[in-house]
């Protein structure tokens, strides 16, 4: 694979977080059949961050023996802790490790390249876990991972608790009407990126109440200033974490400061693993949505 | 048909596709809006009731600076192509071949690692540190290659740029697979893009680029001497070493500074010169100035493609002016020829 392949699936692999169904061929196994689940868990290596998340979440961090280069980045283990690229992992460190359960994303694929093929062949045992794109999604592989790490009660619960905060944040939401605009940015000037139908982006602006100026497109798209200006959104979101103040770059562009959200100053920094990981997390980053669109509820 | 014919034809393209590129975009503006933001700006008419603010500043600070910025890198980058194919004699050189764009990588990249591509600090350092390498790569190139060849010849320069190249791509990989949380950004500059840049960018860029066109055809004499050979030309009183340095840095210059504000963009250094030479033949007089003229228009164009074909989304204007350009410089090359009975 040349370098250039390979930083490509990186920069997607970054862009998403944890999962891409507009970039990603999502043609791996699907997650019920072909996965194997531990007959018992004693250690276990998640391959990105938003399934990392989770298994902190169910409780497993003292059985994490190793992760990807992305998790690290957020989690910040201790040294004694194996780090390894989610594209091209070192597969002799890896099964020296012999851990109970690998936890592989979609993401990992390209193509029909598995780089975790090798272990499977092994004899190790490798789940594979697909990319969501939606809510429905998420809540699905919140439990499926449950299950295979052999915590389905604590997943269910999970799950129940999420639906909880939604129903909550469905009833706290003032009516609006017409919804305010928004433009949700995730990569910054030059080459600006947002998104449009069919990414769980869309989905959590929806759910905050709200309206996604691209809401016509699919996918992760590649944007163009002028039709962010002519679309004038109400309110601009940005989860860009690499530059210092993401907010006063988008004010500074030229020819933004006549944008309702750049004149009213309401553009808008939102944590950047709430909104990019597809795992129940992300009902924070709705709710941080929603507290910059309604300051006054 | 005389040249001075194909002349006005070629500049007549040239501000038609100006005239486009200000007129169509991703927002839906009207040819009478676009004029009364013109006039407003240009002569202080005031705006027509009721005018739609945002209007002014798309027209004003977004498109307008774009296109201008587009012109004056295709003209700069086409103009350093048409240079560098003519020194080197080689029909495939240009001041990538020797170092500028695997330099200012390096720089770039620096930048980018080293968290420093942000705020007011990066808008500065960026370019700076991007020209600098860039330069930096061609200077050692041609000392190397001098090395070798007093005169620098064509072997040993192309050589040494290439060594340099491989060189500074290599170093570009090794930080980026060690920096994995910046590859995007690294990417997202090497496909470069026009797309708000401001009048600033416009400003710094049109007054180099005006400078080393200018200084550039007083040598246009000596190039078609030069491409007697390197002996002949000395034979006739050229200082062929002299006149190359002059030549290639001024060149790089040109390309360097482009690559700096807008990144990598490709193709057009190559194909124009060659498409300027099929109709106007190979006197540098006119294929100098002419190579940017049709640089110019043809980046306008690409970036016009970029930027409305799938509007609202954008692709990559290095992607477009080798998607227009390679079946064009085929056609051209091709179909024409064979028209021609050549």
């Amino acid at each position: 694979m040349s370098i250039r392949t390979y930083l490509f699936g990186l920069f997607l692999v970054l862009l998403m977080g944890g999962g891409n169904p507009a970039f990603a061929q999502d043609n791996m196994p699907a997650s019920r059949s072909n996965t194997c689940v531990p007959h018992s868990l004693t250690t276990v290596i998640p391959m990105v961050p938003s399934i990392t998340q989770v298994l902190i979440d169910l409780g497993l961090d003292d059985r994490i023996i190793a992760m990807d280069t992305q998790s690290a980045i957020l989690h910040r283990p201790g040294p004694d802790v194996p780090v390894f690229d989610m594209l091209s992992p070192d597969i002799e460190q890896l099964a020296a490790l012999r851990p109970s359960l690998l936890l592989v994303s979609s993401i990992s694929m390209i193509g029909d390249n598995d780089p975790f093929l090798p272990l499977k062949k092994l004899g190790l045992c490798v789940a594979y876990v697909r990319t969501s794109d939606s809510l429905d999604g998420i809540k699905e592989d919140l439990r499926f991972i449950a299950t295979v790490v052999g915590r389905p009660d604590k997943g269910t619960e999970i799950v129940a608790d999420m639906e909880q905060q939604l129903q909550e944040m469905a009833r706290s939401r003032p009516p609006m009407n017409p919804p305010l605009k928004v433009y949700f940015e995730i990569a910054p000037a030059p080459a600006m990126y947002s998104f449009g139908q069919g990414v769980f982006l869309n989905e959590m602006i929806e759910l905050a109440g709200a309206q996604n100026i691209f809401a016509d497109r699919n996918g992760w798209v590649r944007v163009e200033a002028e039709s962010i200006v002519a679309a004038n959104p109400d309110v601009i979101f940005t989860n860009v974490s690499y530059l210092d103040d993401p907010v006063a770059e988008i004010a500074a562009r030229p020819g933004w400061s006549n944008i309702k959200a750049v004149r009213n100053k309401r553009v808008y920094a939102i944590d950047n693993s709430a909104t990019s990981l597809p795992n129940h997390h992300i009902v924070e980053g709705i709710a941080a949505m929603m507290k910059a669109l309604y300051p006054n509820e | 048909m005389s040249n001075q014919g194909k002349i006005i034809i070629l500049l007549g393209m040239a501000v038609a596709t100006l005239f486009f590129g200000v007129s169509i975009g991703g927002a839906n503006i009207a040819p009478e809006e676009i004029l009364s933001v013109f006039a407003h700006r240009l002569l202080a008419v005031p705006l027509p009731e009721g005018f739609e603010s945002i209007n002014t500043g798309l027209i004003w600070d977004i498109r307008l600076p774009r296109v201008l910025l587009a012109f004056i890198v295709g003209a700069a980058l086409a103009v350093s192509g048409a240079i560098m194919q003519s020194v080197l004699k080689n029909p495939l050189a240009s001041s990538y071949t020797i170092g500028v764009s695997a330099g200012a990588g390096v720089g770039a990249v620096i930048v980018i690692v080293g968290g420093l591509s942000s705020g007011l600090l990066g808008m500065f350092l960026m370019p700076a540190m991007a020209l600098s390498f860039g330069l930096t790569a061609v200077f050692t190139a041609l000392f190397l290659a001098s090395r070798i060849n007093h005169n620098l010849d064509t072997y040993s320069t192309v050589l040494m740029g290439m060594v340099l190249s491989i060189f500074c791509n290599a170093v570009i990989m090794v930080l980026s697979s060690k920096a994995p949380h910046y590859a995007q950004q690294i990417i997202l500059w090497q496909m470069g893009s026009f797309s708000l840049k401001g009048w600033t960018v416009v400003g710094i860029l049109s007054v180099v680029s005006v400078i080393g066109i200018v200084i550039l055809l007083r040598f246009t004499k000596e190039m078609d001497i030069l491409t007697f050979g390197d002996e002949q030309a000395g034979a006739i009183g050229i200082d062929v070493r002299r006149t190359k340095i002059v030549l290639i840095l001024l060149s790089a210059t040109l390309s360097a500074v482009s690559v700096a504000f807008v990144g990598i963009i490709g193709f057009v250094d190559l194909i124009a010169p060659h498409i300027i030479r099929r109709f106007f033949g190979s006197r540098h007089a006119y294929v100098v100035p002419l190579s940017g003229v049709f640089g110019g228009l043809f980046m306008v164009l690409a970036d016009l493609v970029a930027r409305t074909v799938t509007s609202p989304s954008e692709i990559s204007v290095g992607a477009v002016t080798a998607l227009i350009g390679a079946p064009f410089f085929a056609y051209i090359f091709v179909i024409k020829r064979r028209d021609n009975g050549v």
